[in-house]
């Protein structure tokens, strides 16, 4: 174990020193935890990472292209958290983000604007101004939606729930988080008084939105 | 159980005449499988390569020792393990992973297919319409000669699994498709393979690969880069790792 740890410092010890720079594309990156967000609870743009990577085996993969991938390097770097590639015969796929790994019913998987592609995240090729996201998911009944939130009118916002094809329904009976305090809104639409900061949409089993602060 | 082992005794020599019971042309030099297999896969009699355009009865005869009955068409012995109403064992046999209803002597071997027989109890389950032991060939072969399209239907966290699966089960043919599912199952530990298919010879086949979501992955990955681990199977199980349980 102790060697396997010690391969694995020396690989990113060696993939950080091959690293190329940036070559400017930026998406949006954010990556949820099961209780918490890890990075970028607003989405932050960042340069996605291309180059060199090295996966759990010590077998290092440079990412030519800006991937879903990258962009999870990117955050990683930024925002210090540890995850793990792991390298299987036919790809390469994130088992691991900070402290969880994926075990039971639940594990990683990444959406892009939205969408769950149907490929690993190192072959998906990201655009200008995408939004991906990473999120700990468990699958015991099927994929969790993830939670999107919309400003309705002036003052009010509307949660919706996102499936995997990106298609969106009004989500019902959600709790809104607005400066930390828990706001239980059956009909999905929350119309917070004034003087509040931070609003994100929470509900059991599906990914918390982004966090959304007062225009 | 008396009536349904007659029943199926009936059905070996009553049925005739399938596609693949025609024509039988097969290129010079073509080659197909045999397996001989006792208990489910779980002992291997034999292992050969075969003249494609056999029958499966001609293939069998060919390498081992036969007893038939019923005019050659029923399979009594092979290697002197015999079948036995009273014990409610007997041979059976599947094509590329599939059981047909028509006689051995009846289906025609194209080249690359398996001919697999299996002497098995037949107490608790008469039919065993496929299995996964031959797995890809029930997707790449199937029965007859039509090709069906493969279908792999995955969540996400399965993505890369579903991808290396896709390549492995090949594109294109026509028809209703065969079915790959991934599945996580809540509460499971290791993964399971299992095959099911609808009543008729060409009807397409799912396999359904179910368990904890490690599991899935790991035996994915399993299939992908070693099928013949599963081998002989009539279906696989598989712990965290996915290292074939037996």
């Amino acid at each position: 174990m102790v060697r396997r740890t010690l391969v694995l410092a020396a690989a990113l010890v060696a993939a950080a020193a091959v690293a190329s720079p940036a070559l400017g594309l930026a998406v949006h990156v954010r990556v949820e935890g099961a209780r918490t967000s890890i990075y970028g609870a607003q989405e932050p743009r960042l340069s996605v990472f291309t180059g060199a990577l090295a996966a759990d085996d010590g077998s290092v993969h440079t990412l030519t292209q800006p991937t879903a991938l990258g962009a999870l390097e990117a955050a990683s770097r930024k925002g210090e958290f540890y995850y793990r590639l792991h390298n299987a015969s036919f790809g390469l796929y994130v088992d691991r983000i900070g402290r969880r790994e994926a075990a039971g019913s639940a594990g990683w998987v990444y959406k892009v604007n939205g969408v769950s592609p149907p490929v690993g995240a190192d072959n998906y090729v990201v655009r200008e101004g995408d939004h991906v996201v990473w999120y700990w998911a468990d699958f015991s009944s099927g994929s969790p939606a993830t939670l999107d939130v919309v400003r309705r009118g002036r003052e009010c916002y509307r949660a919706f729930g996102v499936d995997d094809q990106g298609d969106r329904t009004a989500a019902a009976n959600v709790t809104f988080r607005i400066d930390g305090f828990p706001a239980f809104r059956p009909n999905g639409i929350v119309c917070p008084r004034a003087h509040w900061h931070r609003l994100r949409a929470t509900k059991p089993d599906l990914i918390r939105s982004e966090l959304v602060v007062r225009p | 159980m008396l009536r349904r082992a007659l029943a199926a005794l009936c059905l070996a020599f009553l049925l005739v005449a399938c596609g693949r019971g025609e024509g039988g042309e097969a290129a010079e030099g073509a080659t197909a499988r045999l397996w001989v297999t006792r208990d489910r896969g779980a002992q291997v009699v034999l292992t050969a390569t075969v003249p494609a355009g056999l029958t499966v009865m001609q293939a069998l005869q060919r390498e081992a020792d036969v007893e038939t009955r019923y005019g050659g068409r029923f399979v009594e012995a092979i290697e002197g393990v015999e079948g036995s109403l009273d014990e409610q064992r007997d041979w059976f046999y599947f094509v590329n992973g599939i059981e047909p209803d028509v006689g051995a002597a009846e289906v025609r071997l194209g080249e690359g297919d398996v001919a697999w027989w299996d002497y098995r109890s037949w107490g608790e389950q008469m039919a065993q319409p496929v299995v996964v032991g031959a797995f890809p060939e029930p997707f790449l072969r199937g029965w007859g000669d039509e090709r069906r399209p493969a279908v792999v239907s995955a969540p996400p966290a399965f993505a890369v699994q579903a991808q290396a699966l896709r390549r492995v089960l090949g594109s294109g043919g026509s028809g209703e498709p065969n079915l790959f599912v991934l599945q996580v199952l809540k509460g499971a530990h290791g993964a399971t393979l299992r095959a099911t298919r609808g009543e008729a010879n060409d009807a397409p086949v799912t396999f359904r690969l179910t368990g904890s979501l490690p599991a899935v992955r790991a035996a994915a990955e399993t299939l992908v880069s070693r099928p013949a681990s599963i081998r002989f199977l009539y279906e696989a199980r598989f712990d965290e790792q996915g290292r074939i349980v037996r």
